[in-house]
């Protein structure tokens, strides 16, 4: 969505205050794969990312009529992401709290065996490390670092301060280079 | 060994930049470090894709095309097949006014490799159509019923936007009528489906005639049984407790409600007759019980509603008006 020109979602909310279907159709096509990661990121959940985007399309057309061009409908389309997210989340540990949880212990990986570690191990070191972090530093750090968003953008679509964006963005980089020296220290400590 | 050997390299749509005021505050070191691994998670960015979307594209274009359309235009979809009305279906209680209104088509059948699509042209009155396996379907004016591609071969899904009472015929494969927010199951039974989204009661709606029939939304199912209906929406499941086999009354051409919003019944009649009837919110968010059997002509029913509560109404160059003084 980063690359996609503001002129274009000017165009795109043009055409959906007409109620036209094909301006919806290549805003769909266009804005999908980004805001179904950025659900991801706040849910870890695929089928919950599905059935929010289902909800966020949905409710982008009931509201069509209410579109004001001269505000972005990115930030609109991720803000209606986030919310819809939130909420999944706040009604899943509601829910969770109420069952008795399996508990996943994390795999522990000091017996990595080095013949493995080739990129795909470390990427998927990797994605562990971000899923670790607390969900708001995780979700900052990754609306920066992949979906290329700003620290102002992030920062308004998160309510947050553009210093604590930083902060957040900083610290996630601090844990990832953390893990990774241990990681590696412990590679060649089998070697 | 540099932190990033033996990874892909940097995908250039990831290519985006940890500027220096990021980092202020850090020492020459600290500063390289958290760089360095700025640059390798650009190596590892997530291509997490959903299996659901080119299914929920689908579903979405087939509920967002205007409810209010004349009626179907050939000439967009050159490569489809429209059939005329009187070609393939059986006039159902509504028979008066499918004649009256046969000159225009009443459904427009478009056949395609991903399904077969049934419309019912606003202002048309109810029309049956038969499916594939034999079950018949009564489509309010205005809705939109598309089979599976495989409907009949591997199952037997459609997907609802509207009203539609639905005749199943008995089979082994699961009859599935799946609307915005939930999804309604059975084996063979009668039943009747309500989602119109974007109305102000948009929560799809459920009755039951014979038989036994399974809702769900998302994790949520339930068992509805004969003579019982109920309300789905995102996260919940309501039982109506109101008399719910008169909300069938639209089969037979009548209109009955049981302190429904206004503005959901005028959308009703705007479908039914293909006309516009303007109303301010403060009239459309009131609530009203009424009950008619048979009804031909909207100004009688718009004039109703206004008596009842106490509004003036007057027509307009394409329907009505509905005011207070």
């Amino acid at each position: 969505m980063r690359s996609i020109p503001d002129e274009q979602f000017r165009s795109w909310s043009h055409g959906l205050l007409r109620s036209d279907e094909g301006s919806y159709a290549s805003l769909f096509d266009a804005s999908y794969d980004a805001l179904f990661r950025y659900a991801l990121y706040i849910t870890h959940d695929k089928a919950a990312a599905a059935d929010i985007l289902q909800d966020v399309y949905l409710k982008l057309w009931q509201v069509r009529e209410t579109i004001d061009p001269d505000r972005s409908l990115r930030a609109l389309m991720y803000q209606m992401v986030r919310n819809y997210a939130l909420n999944h989340e706040r009604q899943r540990k509601r829910h969770a709290a109420e069952a008795i949880e399996d508990d996943h212990p994390s795999v522990s990986f000091d017996t990595v065996n080095d013949d493995e570690l080739d990129a795909a191990m470390l990427k998927e070191h990797l994605e562990r490390w971000i899923s670790e972090m607390p969900q708001r530093r995780r979700e900052a750090f990754m609306l920066s670092r992949f979906e290329g968003l700003s620290h102002e953008e992030i920062a308004s679509l998160m309510d947050l301060a553009p210093k604590t964006v930083n902060n957040h963005i900083v610290l996630a980089l601090q844990h990832i280079r953390k893990k990774l020296d241990a990681f590696r220290d412990n590679e060649f400590f089998v070697d | 060994m540099p932190l990033s050997a033996g990874l892909p390299p940097l995908k250039t749509e990831s290519t985006y930049h940890l500027t220096d005021n990021a980092l202020e505050g850090l020492d020459e070191a600290q500063k390289r470090s958290v760089r360095e691994t700025w640059d390798l998670c650009g190596r590892v960015i997530p291509v997490a894709t959903s299996d659901s979307k080119a299914e929920l594209r689908a579903r979405l274009m087939m509920q967002i095309q205007p409810v209010h359309q004349t009626s179907p235009s050939p000439a967009d979809r050159p490569a489809l097949r429209l059939i005329r009305s009187a070609d393939v279906f059986r006039s159902a209680a509504y028979r008066a006014v499918s004649i009256a209104a046969a000159v225009v088509i009443a459904v427009a059948i478009i056949f395609s490799p991903d399904g077969t699509h049934y419309r019912v042209t606003p202002g048309s009155g109810a029309q049956e159509v038969t499916l594939q396996d034999g079950s018949s379907v009564l489509l309010a004016a205005g809705s939109r019923l598309t089979t599976s591609g495989s409907f009949g071969d591997t199952d037997r899904n459609v997907i609802l936007h509207g009203e539609a009472f639905f005749n199943v015929t008995e089979g082994t494969m699961p009859f599935t009528v799946q609307t915005v927010d939930a999804q309604t199951t059975v084996l063979g039974t009668s039943f009747n489906v309500r989602s119109w989204p974007g109305s102000l009661s948009d929560m799809t709606q459920v009755i039951v005639e014979t038989g036994r029939v399974a809702v769900a939304v998302n994790e949520l199912e339930t068992i509805v049984e004969p003579g019982q209906a109920l309300t789905a929406s995102s996260d919940i499941l309501t039982p109506v407790v109101t008399n719910p086999q008169s909300r069938l009354a639209w089969r037979n051409g009548g209109f009955s409600y049981d302190n429904e919003l206004i503005g959901t019944i005028i959308d009703d009649v705007e479908r039914r007759f293909d006309v516009r009837i303007k109303a301010p919110a403060s009239i459309r968010l009131r609530p009203v019980t009424i009950h008619r059997n048979e009804v031909t002509d909207a100004s009688e029913f718009i004039g109703d509603i206004a008596a009842t509560i106490s509004v003036r109404f007057r027509t307009t160059a394409n329907g009505f008006e509905m005011y207070l003084d």
